[in-house]
């Protein structure tokens, strides 16, 4: 239970600025502030996402609203700062799609465990299919990353963190339309990657 | 050429080919590439690979975990009963309940209701009071553009449900493209939104999820709200009609700053969000430039930025999917751009920006009050200028059909004498004209063709 409202936003209010202190510190070269910056927003954000499903019925679940939050929360502390605020979609990024495969992959153990005599083989199963997917685009992604790292965090940042191609432009000093183009390549490649995944 | 210098190549052909219509691709591509087939073969798969079909990739994270949740919390009971009732369809699915259609058979006659249950992973105490309280309320509310209770009961299983009013529509701003609605007719199905939820606000009701989805419109043109299930009641007696924050939950487009930013809701928050669902159905656009920028921006917007006018959104080309210009956005109301821009221009204008205002008067326990006050001629809504309570205009039937009527009086423009003689006797337009509000040219601007 959250325990009290007034609580609760207390508790809110500290943990953004414990984020903002984090990253501060971490943009002077603290490695440790850095992990436990990401710890801090992923634990954040993961609150953000049950706290969203358990309670906002019929509205709709999007990342960017659950980045956008966490994001709101800290520029209350402060996190004004472009270095930072770069740092924090970043971290955001990397925590949503933790997220995600962690959800995935016990999606996919709860089906091989307790559910398997359940399937039919008429019946299309949208959950296992989509977790199935999930991964193997966690996958396609590191193979991506590795090859073209800018790409990679392209795909993070709108994929995972819900930003837009005018949030990122912003951020990165580009134009809409270049980063527009990025994504169909990397989108393009993913794919391609995944489906090469299947062959094999 | 190694491979960080082939894909930077890759990654060159396959930008400019952006750049080029589909058709000229394969041509262009042949001709770059020269006799290196590996390469031509590679940017082939990349290109097709653009085309596919829509997958995981067009949906973003939150849609995957919302896909694998689905339905690995709710048990397909599709075709087995809950009660009386016959489970049909799956309808919808939220954060914690299940709408199914369904149908109940009683001596022959077959009535078909969506059915409402809370999922069963979800059973705690906490989601339990809020569905019932949901219920609760919709038991309170009986309205003719409100989807109506039905019946309410527990399935074998101890799970609670209830059955309200199947309906069959299409979102209101879809609604109202497809059917190339002019604006009065737009108008005309704002005012029963604005009834119903004037009406839940007279039952101490604050909806506070109004947004196109919630308010479907059946095929004879009548418009029902729907989902009242993170609705709350004002509780008159502590805060001054207003409702405790509780953890913020928002569709982001229809939010109001004080949900943006945390703070107090009130009827106000409702009113906030029937002026942006106006400005949508009116201009075809959300109130702020910024909206197409994404959410952060979108976020600050609400709560720095003044809308657009109506009239300066509608020369804004929606960078979205289905792009749109001024005059696409006038063909679906029926006119040509100039005559559309003209009729957003001035009453509705005023009313929608007074809606769409940063700070909820919070003088005003609700909607219901306002409109009283404005007849008691307390209060002028061109004086109180930028507050959010003088959408009581909007609440007001009477005043709304003004506008309607004002509208319409353009598109028609055979009577124009007639009219005038009969503006003329109107004392509140008399009142206005002496005050000065309405320049003398006005007056003719009616009878002036397009």
């Amino acid at each position: 239970m959250l325990g009290s409202i007034a609580g609760w936003q207390e508790r809110a209010m500290a943990t953004a600025s414990k984020i903002t202190e984090l990253l501060n510190a971490a943009s002077s070269g603290d490695a440790t502030a850095q992990d436990a910056a990401y710890a801090l927003v992923y634990d954040e954000l993961k609150r953000c996402a049950r706290r969203q499903s358990a309670l906002a019925q019929g509205s709709s679940l999007s990342p960017t609203a659950l980045v956008n939050e966490l994001y709101l929360k800290l520029r209350a502390g402060q996190v004004d700062h472009i270095e930072n605020r770069r740092h924090f979609f970043a971290l955001a990024a990397r925590a949503m799609r933790q997220i995600t495969i962690d959800h995935a992959r016990h999606r996919k153990r709860a089906k091989r465990g307790g559910g398997a005599e359940h399937i039919e083989i008429n019946t299309c199963d949208l959950g296992a299919t989509t977790a199935e997917q999930t991964l193997e685009l966690d996958a396609a992604l590191c193979v991506l990353s590795e090859r073209d790292p800018d790409l990679g965090q392209l795909v993070e940042w709108h994929f995972f963190a819900g930003l837009t191609f005018q949030d990122i432009a912003d951020e990165l000093g580009r134009h809409e339309r270049t980063v527009r183009h990025d994504w169909e390549l990397a989108r393009a490649f993913l794919r391609q990657a995944m489906d090469a995944g299947h062959a094999t | 050429m190694n491979d960080d210098a082939r894909w930077l190549h890759i990654k060159d052909l396959f930008r400019e080919c952006q750049l080029l219509p589909e058709g000229e691709r394969d041509v262009w591509l042949a001709g770059q590439c020269a006799d290196d087939t590996v390469l031509l073969a590679e940017l082939g798969t990349l290109l097709s690979a653009q085309r596919a079909s829509h997958d995981i990739l067009d949906d973003g994270a939150m849609g995957a975990l919302k896909r694998m949740h689905i339905d690995e919390s709710s048990p397909d009971l599709i075709g087995q009963r809950i009660g009386p009732y016959r489970l049909l369809r799956l309808l919808g699915e939220g954060g914690m309940g299940i709408v199914d259609m369904a149908e109940r058979e009683d001596g022959g006659f077959v009535q078909r209701v969506a059915l409402k249950r809370v999922r069963a992973d979800f059973v705690s105490a906490e989601t339990r009071s809020r569905f019932l309280r949901e219920r609760n309320f919709l038991a309170r509310l009986t309205h003719p553009h409100i989807a109506q209770l039905h019946d309410g009961g527990v399935a074998t299983d101890g799970t609670p449900y209830f059955t309200i009013e199947y309906v069959e529509g299409i979102p209101i701003t879809r609604y109202c493209d497809a059917h190339k609605l002019d604006v009065r007719s737009r108008l005309r199905l704002a005012l029963q939104v604005c009834a119903a939820v004037s009406y839940a606000h007279r039952n101490l009701i604050v909806h506070r999820d109004l947004k196109p989805s919630n308010i479907p419109v059946i095929a004879d043109g009548v418009a029902k709200l729907l989902d009242f299930g993170i609705a709350k009641l004002v509780d008159a007696e502590q805060g001054g009609g207003r409702t405790a924050t509780q953890a913020r939950m928002m569709t982001p487009e229809y939010a109001a700053p004080e949900q943006v930013l945390g703070e107090p809701i009130t009827t106000a928050t409702d009113v906030y969000a029937i002026g942006v669902l106006l400005y949508e159905l009116l201009s075809g656009r959300l109130p702020y430039a910024r909206a197409d920028a994404g959410a952060v921006s979108w976020a600050k917007a609400v709560v720095e930025d003044l809308p657009d006018s109506l009239g300066h959104a509608l020369g804004r080309t929606t960078g979205t999917a289905n792009t749109a210009t001024a005059k696409a956005t006038a063909a679906t109301r029926g006119v040509n751009a100039s005559t559309l821009r003209r009729s957003l221009r001035g009453d509705l204008d005023r009313i929608v920006q007074r809606a769409l205002a940063k700070e909820p008067e919070s003088g005003y326990p609700s909607v219901a009050v306002r409109p009283n006050e404005h007849v008691a001629g307390q209060r002028d809504p061109r004086i109180v200028g930028k507050s959010r309570a003088c959408t009581a205009a909007l609440a007001s039937r009477s005043r709304a059909r003004r506008y309607a009527g004002r509208t319409r009086r353009l598109e028609d423009r055979g009577r124009a004498c007639r009219r005038r003689q009969r503006k003329s006797r109107c004392p509140i337009w008399r009142q206005r004209r002496q005050a000065g509000a309405i320049p003398a040219r006005a007056s003719a601007r009616c009878a002036r063709p397009a």
